[in-house]
């Protein structure tokens, strides 16, 4: 297999001595001195079979969020630096606040499961995530998905993660938060992201491994050569990861933009990065690890058909694959703009896909010959029992595509990103997300607050 | 077409052919005829670069090629022409550009790029490679002639050191005599105002026109 042979001919460079002596010690070849590991076929068949095919976290009411096969888990988008601003429609820089905001407003979508930031532009830069940790445990009781620029916040972040679940030990137990750390294309296992994942590790919480592999820069223009990439550095990870903790809970996969041939931008809503999303899911299926896919960015910078195409092809493509966990919600002009309106637009077409995917029933009821022959030739069917009973399995009800005829259109003219924004004003007008009891509140607080001390001292 | 004319249309399609030993021979063989090193750049190799630059420009070629003949043609100015221009005069371009990726970072794919274009369009470039300090991007500049200081930042923990950049710069008496421009994807146009930084470019397309901007050199 390709991805064998490139961890076994190639290798990964390690940068991190921990690492680097438990794959030496397994029986990886490593050369210490350039930092080079070249790993065996059956060392990483090992971590596949010890890392779990499925785990679950938590949202903060306990209920249970299965990452695994049989189910495509949805998250929020991370990293924007912008936001589209809701009166004006123009992106400015993201603000806390909007990390509150968006937390409130992903905690009252239907098929986004999980919570995850913006880069927030307005408070202490090398405590960013820190922050965004705080706006997403307060606003939602669906668990953060949280990527740590740094070990130090990492660790503050679970602080808060504990104190939230009620201990560490709860927190291993029912995880409320849900690690990242990042190889470095092409095939590099950077001290500092390794240094994120031992935070998690040693504390046996749940990881994600995610590459970020720029088609044609950093990773091979081919399809299949950027999948053989990407799996070569997530499962070394993975193994990383397993060595340090047999059994710790772990996804991976990419978030794979194509490097644009005329302007060399990193863009997100390609058709090639489907076609990665959707081979890695299959690849990661193959090795029994949960798989990972980044969906839903488009490369507009508004909102327009470009954004609803995109969606549409780099969400179905992974999802129909079998992708276990994505994320990419509300993310436009390259992931770089986070838009509210997005959000709600995401949403719907998730109801849509995941109709799709259901697919076609075929049983004594779905194929309806007796509600055909009741009918008859030239009769109709909307006063049928079959009708309304097969109704709730067969239909979607979307939210905020158009049904209306034109002449109702015309009294409004509203267009997708009008009828969003309008949705997303309601939803932030009256939903109230279960508040986080007052104490864990507060704790949270301190925990920030220590750490502004900190890092003022510094 | 006489011998000299020869050699540097030689020099000029081994660019645009983009095999660095052909590159490498082709040059040579023009120093070995007493071309003078800031001939074999004009007249060869920037004009082998600009032949591609303006099939890119037409959409008849694309990024890969830009770079495919702007990496070895560097390559052939550092480490053969460079040395040969210590010897004579200066090397003539639109001016040097320092680039690096900030301390603690090592997310280097943008900023090479950024590198290859702003060869490709003129400028000299000092390429400091990966997790830089600030100092060394300011000491850099004082040795030098820079006219640009461009940094580089992939993470939010790391993006402070181009503010870094900026104060040291200042510190060395450097902030009124080099532009600065930033980018990477936690950067921003505010960010670098907040900072006291000159430019912000968004793709190595674009940095190269903000450069020209920045040092009021006509498109």
């Amino acid at each position: 297999m390709a991805t064998m042979e490139v961890l076994e001919r190639v290798g990964v460079l390690v940068e991190d001595n921990e690492a680097l002596d438990l794959l030496s010690s397994a029986g990886a070849m490593v050369d210490k001195q350039k930092g080079r590991a070249r790993i065996p076929e059956y060392l990483v068949k090992d971590a596949c079979r010890k890392a779990p095919s499925s785990f679950d976290i938590y949202t903060r009411d306990m209920k249970k969020i299965r990452i695994g096969p049989g189910k495509t888990t949805i998250s929020f988008g991370a990293g924007a630096t912008y936001v589209l601003d809701l009166k004006t429609g123009d992106p400015r820089p993201a603000t806390k606040n909007d990390v509150e905001q968006l937390a409130r407003l992903t905690d009252a979508m239907e098929h986004i499961e999980l919570c995850m930031s913006p880069i927030i532009q307005d408070v202490t830069r090398s405590l960013v995530d820190v922050h965004s940790a705080e706006a997403m445990m307060c606003n939602s009781t669906k668990p953060p998905w949280v990527c740590p620029g740094d070990a130090r916040q990492a660790r503050y972040i679970i602080e808060m993660g504990s104190a939230v679940a009620g201990g560490l030990e709860e927190l291993q137990k029912k995880p409320i938060i849900l690690g990242l750390a990042s190889p470095n294309s092409p095939l590099r296992l950077a001290s500092h992201d390794l240094q994120i994942a031992k935070e998690f590790v040693s504390r046996k919480l749940p990881i994600t491994f995610i590459n970020c592999p720029n088609n044609a820069a950093t990773s091979p223009i081919s399809i299949a050569g950027t999948i053989v990439q990407t799996l070569a550095e997530c499962l070394s990870m993975v193994l990383v990861a397993q060595l340090m903790n047999p059994g710790n809970p772990v996804a991976a996969g990419p978030s794979p933009p194509i490097t644009d041939m005329k302007t060399a931008t990193a863009c997100f809503g390609a058709p090639e990065c489907a076609l990665v999303t959707a081979g890695s899911a299959q690849m990661m299926r193959y090795y029994n690890i949960p798989s990972y896919a980044s969906i839903t960015s488009s490369d507009s910078i508004g909102i327009d058909a470009q954004t609803g195409y995109e969606i549409a092809w780099t969400a179905q493509l992974p999802m129909m694959a079998g992708i276990n966990l994505v994320n990419g919600i509300g993310l436009i002009a390259f992931c770089e703009i986070s838009s509210y309106e997005k959000v709600v637009i995401d949403n719907e077409v998730f109801g849509g896909l995941k109709r799709i995917l259901r697919g076609i029933e075929v049983s004594d009821a779905s194929l309806a010959v007796d509600a055909i022959e009741a009918v008859g030739p030239a009769g109709h069917y909307l006063s049928q029992k079959h009708t309304r009973e097969q109704l709730p399995k067969e239909r979607w009800f979307p939210k905020i595509s158009n049904r209306l005829s034109i002449a109702e259109w015309k009294k409004e003219k509203a267009d997708l990103w009008q009828r969003a924004r309008r949705e997303v004003l309601s939803i932030l007008e009256t939903h109230q997300p279960k508040p986080l009891e007052k104490e864990k509140r507060e704790r949270i607080r301190e925990i920030v607050n220590e750490a502004e001390r900190a890092a003022a001292r510094s | 077409m006489s011998e000299k004319e020869n050699a540097l249309e030689q020099i000029s399609r081994a660019v645009q052919g983009y095999d660095e030993a052909t590159i490498f021979s082709a040059v040579k063989a023009g120093l070995s005829m007493d071309i003078e090193p800031g001939e074999i750049i004009e007249k060869g190799i920037a004009k082998g670069l600009r032949i591609v630059g303006e099939k890119f420009e037409r959409g008849e070629m694309f990024l890969v090629d830009l770079i495919s003949a702007a990496e070895p043609a560097q390559k052939a100015v550092r480490e053969i022409l460079e040395p040969e221009f210590k010897k004579t005069k200066g090397m003539k371009t639109l001016g040097q550009v320092i680039l690096g990726t900030v301390h603690g970072d090592i997310h280097n794919i943008g900023k090479n790029i950024v590198s290859s274009m702003f060869f490709a369009a003129g400028f000299q470039v000092l390429d400091l490679g990966e997790d830089v300090p600030a100092e060394k991007f300011a000491s850099t500049a004082n040795e030098s002639k820079a006219a640009i200081v461009g940094a580089s930042a992939l993470l939010t923990t790391t993006i402070e050191g181009q503010k870094e950049i900026v104060e040291s710069l200042k510190a060395s008496g450097l902030r009124d005599k080099v532009k600065t421009m930033f980018g990477g994807a936690p950067c921003t146009p505010e960010w670098v105002r907040q900072i006291g930084g000159d430019a912000y470019a968004m793709n190595a397309m674009e940095a190269v026109k903000v450069a020209k901007q920045l040092l009021n050199i006509k498109e």
